[in-house]
């Protein structure tokens, strides 16, 4: 009794009732504002509203902050880890691709199986970006070119779909481009792949326009790309481990959605894969892409990624065999490796017929540098299919 | 043409430069009632028509009342008014549900019906322009305000465009004496309809168009329920009710903005809603322009509080049922308004059976008991919302997952959620908190007119890309 007796004070103190209940409406203001402190506020928003706009679209146009942050963020990843990691007798490698080379190819273990099989220090940095293609590639290596990086090697995939090109006309990775956000002088090298200039400066004049809209992807991708409210695979694409990947863990979630995995993959490519051949621009732009990497002294690695039977039965055979031809080609026009691992592995291992789990990928790259990557890094050039 | 879209603000930009170089009061009020037929006629030029006709008979039938000196004759128009104006309601809004629910019954009873359902468009804003119709005629009989003279005013009383679509649901008491005096451009009162525009722009854009990223699925028609987590469906159901909260109250206040700007002042419909320690003080909060017009002339006729708890519980039911029935033609906003009702009698009950117990008065009066009663507030809130939806096997389904956890649990992307609900409580407490406006007011002037820019740039930049439809737009 006593201690409730000195207890239920203090309670009272702790959990006595508020003063005033939350109001519900906000009380008129003693200090009102004046006519002249009205306009000046307005004033003053449209002024500071005009000068972000001014500010935003200059910065686009400089192409410094906003031009293409997921290219800038990759580009600086790499700059950090030649600064720490790269050796006089290194080497650099790039891996260029679609999504299926950003999840299937890992870069931390290409590094390890060369350093541990072949002594060679590497540094090794993945610029693969869902839904891109050549002409993607060639612009990814020109800027790092400009920016002062020559990589020793670059390991290129080569996929069917993003040979082609869409019912409308351009190449189909044409739709991602205008998140590369593209300078002037980009867009005249597109332009000469197909790539209708009307849509790339429309989306330009778009963003002078209305800059805060048209650009919050690339200010979203500098705060905080999980803020991005596209689909969950878009998101996923846009994070990236340390060396530009993003493998992908293998759960009992998965299960349930692998099925439905395969079906979106087989509706999405089973008419691309058995349409039309390869688009002339897209050979167009591999064979300059590869004459760029002669150029510069730079090694060259194309790939078929691993892909499931069903995924492979869904090619008709002229198709398969214009993509081996095409790739046969271009070793004749630079030295180059062709490495058809499209078979590779067991079908256990994809998400959906042709992205693989981190599993598969590890399996994979670890194949690909004891058959290819440590011959052709060490020995030279020469087609080791 | 949505508040929120480019042309609404070119249209308003236009009807605000030629509206204050107007002189004349009278030229004033044709130019608004040319820009409200136009607003109105950018979605339907019949239905403008027709909402500018059934306007003229209510300002004709309203006349006739105001004169005439037989009982008999002002019961007569009075009845004519209410006929037309519920009977429009009904052939557009409600003739299809009457007749699906006829054809249910006849086919459990074993029967067939050959009725054919009428193919008509539900014009924009019927169920809100119907009741201020009402209002005005029943305050006219009852000779709490004249009829007014003048044709414009009155059309303009009706059509006025910022809250012809989706409210708030003005008296005519109120904007009628508005329209009569003359106005001066003012700063202030410009500077507030800026701020309240912004603030709106804000609630839908930033806040209330990512929530539906999160509540849409859930709520979607094939949605398949059973691949999502129970944690998806909860986000889902919190989601909506933020939603709903921010998509219509930014309507409203960009809809008082516009009026504002207009130098006209329309009525508040929201004051923090989700603070609401019980769902009597909830509805005193939330959609203030309806419910208190389904005090004023459904539940006080009926005989309001006055009586036995029965009959108090009868009239809440109708009331809340029909209020229910308000919003759509559909089973389940029906038992939307039944559960609300039924919450509101629990409420009354519980009250009573509070009163003469002081311990626990005093104990629900304490800042635990003031938090919990919030939270069950909001929550019952909440869970009623799901029933707000044109679908009831649809609700029913939410509702069955939300208390059946699955093993099977996908993680969805919940930062924006997080962020969004984050900014949406702090509005909530900061719109509590008496001395925000003070403060508001102490601050430099650009200071000020630099959060207007921020604001407006954070609208434009949160807003997803695909905005979606104002949700009262379909009532």
């Amino acid at each position: 009794m006593a201690l409730r007796a000195r207890l239920l004070p203090a309670f009272r103190l702790l959990y006595r009732a508020p003063r005033h209940s939350p109001a519900p409406v906000a009380k008129s203001s003693r200090r009102r504002r004046t006519p002249r402190q009205a306009m000046i506020a307005c004033a003053s928003g449209v002024a500071v509203y005009l000068i972000l706009h001014a500010a935003m679209v200059g910065l686009f146009r400089s192409g410094t902050m906003l031009g293409d942050p997921v290219f800038d963020r990759r580009a600086a990843g790499l700059e950090k880890r030649l600064k720490k990691y790269a050796t006089p007798d290194g080497k650099c490698i790039v891996l260029f691709g679609t999504s299926r080379m950003q999840c299937g190819m890992m870069g931390d273990v290409i590094e390890e199986e060369l350093r541990d099989k072949a002594g060679v220090n590497a540094v090794v940095f993945n610029f693969s970006r869902p839904g891109t293609g050549p002409v993607a590639y060639h612009l990814q290596l020109r800027r790092l070119l400009e920016r002062g990086i020559k990589p020793e090697h670059v390991v290129v995939e080569v996929f069917l779909p993003l040979l082609q090109r869409t019912p409308e006309g351009p190449l189909f990775e044409s739709k991602v481009l205008a998140s590369f956000r593209l300078r002037r002088n980009e867009c005249e090298l597109a332009e000469r792949y197909g790539i209708d200039a009307d849509v790339l400066h429309r989306d330009r004049k778009a963003v002078e326009t209305n800059p805060w809209q048209n650009l919050r992807e690339p200010i979203f991708e500098r705060l905080d790309p999980r803020l991005l409210p596209d689909g969950a695979v878009l998101k996923y694409c846009r994070l990236f481990d340390r060396t530009g990947g993003n493998p992908v863990d293998f759960s009992e979630q998965w299960l349930p959605r692998i099925v439905e995995c395969n079906a979106v993959a087989d509706q999405h490519y089973r008419g691309m894969l058995s349409g039309s051949g390869i688009a002339p621009e897209a050979r167009r732009a591999l064979e300059e892409f590869v004459a760029l990497c002669a150029e510069h002294r730079i090694g060259v690695t194309l790939v078929a990624m691993p892909e499931n039977a069903t995924f492979r039965g869904m090619y008709p055979a002229e198709n398969r065999l214009a993509v081996r031809q095409l790739m046969d080609h271009l070793c004749r026009i630079a030295p180059a490796h062709v490495v058809d691992a499209e078979s590779w592995l067991d079908d256990e291992r994809y998400i959906d017929g042709h992205h693989l789990f981190r599993a598969g990928a590890e399996r994979f790259t670890r194949r690909l540098c004891e058959d290819h990557l440590i011959p052709a890094l060490t020995a030279g050039s020469g087609n080791t299919q | 043409m949505f508040f929120n879209s480019q042309n609404y603000l070119i249209f308003f930009t236009i009807v605000f430069v030629l509206y204050w170089s107007l002189r004349s009061q009278s030229a004033r009020i044709w130019l608004l009632l040319a820009a409200s037929f136009t607003f109105y006629a950018f979605w339907s030029q019949q239905l403008a028509l027709l909402v500018a006709g059934t306007t003229l008979m209510d300002y004709l039938l309203a006349r006739g009342m105001d004169s005439a000196r037989s009982q008999r004759v002002r019961r007569l128009l009075l009845g004519t008014s209410l006929m037309v104006n519920l009977g429009l309601l009904v052939y557009f809004k409600y003739a299809n549900f009457f007749i699906d629910a006829l054809k249910e019954s006849l086919r459990a009873a074993g029967g067939t019906s050959s009725i054919p359902y009428l193919e008509v468009i539900i014009p924009f804003g019927i169920s809100f322009y119907t009741f201020e119709a009402i209002s005005y005629a029943i305050d006219v009989y009852k000779r709490r305000i004249a009829a007014e003279r003048s044709l414009p005013r009155f059309m303009l009383f009706i059509l006025f465009f910022p809250h012809l679509v989706a409210g708030p649901i003005v008296r005519a008491g109120d904007f009628l004496r508005q329209a009569a005096r003359p106005k001066r451009f003012s700063w202030l009162r410009f500077q507030l309809g800026v701020e309240y525009f912004l603030f709106g722009l804000f609630k839908k854009m930033a806040i209330a168009d990512n929530m539906a990223v999160y509540s849409d699925p859930i709520f979607a028609d094939g949605a398949d329920l059973a691949t999502m987590s129970t944690t998806t469906v909860w986000v889902g159901v919190f989601a909506f009710a933020i939603r709903i909260f921010c998509d219509f109250s930014g309507y409203t206040d960009m809809a008082l903005g516009s009026a504002h700007m207009l130098g006209y002042k329309l009525t508040i419909n929201f004051r923090m809603p989700y603070l609401s320690r019980n769902i009597a003080e909830f509805w005193r909060r939330w959609h203030i322009s309806l419910s208190s017009w389904l005090r004023d002339y459904l539940f006080i006729p009926l005989g309001g509080s006055r009586g036995g708890h029965l009959l108090v519980a009868r009239n809440l039911m109708i009331t809340m049922t029909l209020g229910g029935l308000w919003h759509g033609a559909n089973w389940s906003f029906i038992v939307w308004g039944v559960l609300h009702g039924s919450l509101l009698v629990i409420h009354r009950l519980f009250r009573a059976f509070c009163e003469p117990r002081t311990r626990l008065t005093a104990l629900l009066d304490t800042w635990v008991g003031h938090l919990l009663r919030m939270m069950l507030t909001f929550m019952a809130v909440t869970l009623c919302w799901v029933f707000f939806q044109p679908s009831l096997a649809r609700s029913l389904a939410v509702f069955d997952r939300l208390a059946t956890p699955l093993a099977y649990s996908r993680t969805d992307a919940m930062t924006m959620f997080i962020y969004m609900a984050f900014l949406f409580a702090l509005g909530h407490l900061i719109g509590s908190w008496s001395r925000y406006r003070e403060l508001l007011a102490r601050m430099p002037s650009p200071v000020v007119g630099g959060a207007y820019a921020v604001l407006l740039i954070a609208s434009l930049l949160l807003a997803p890309a695909a905005s979606k439809t104002f949700i009262y737009f379909q009532f």
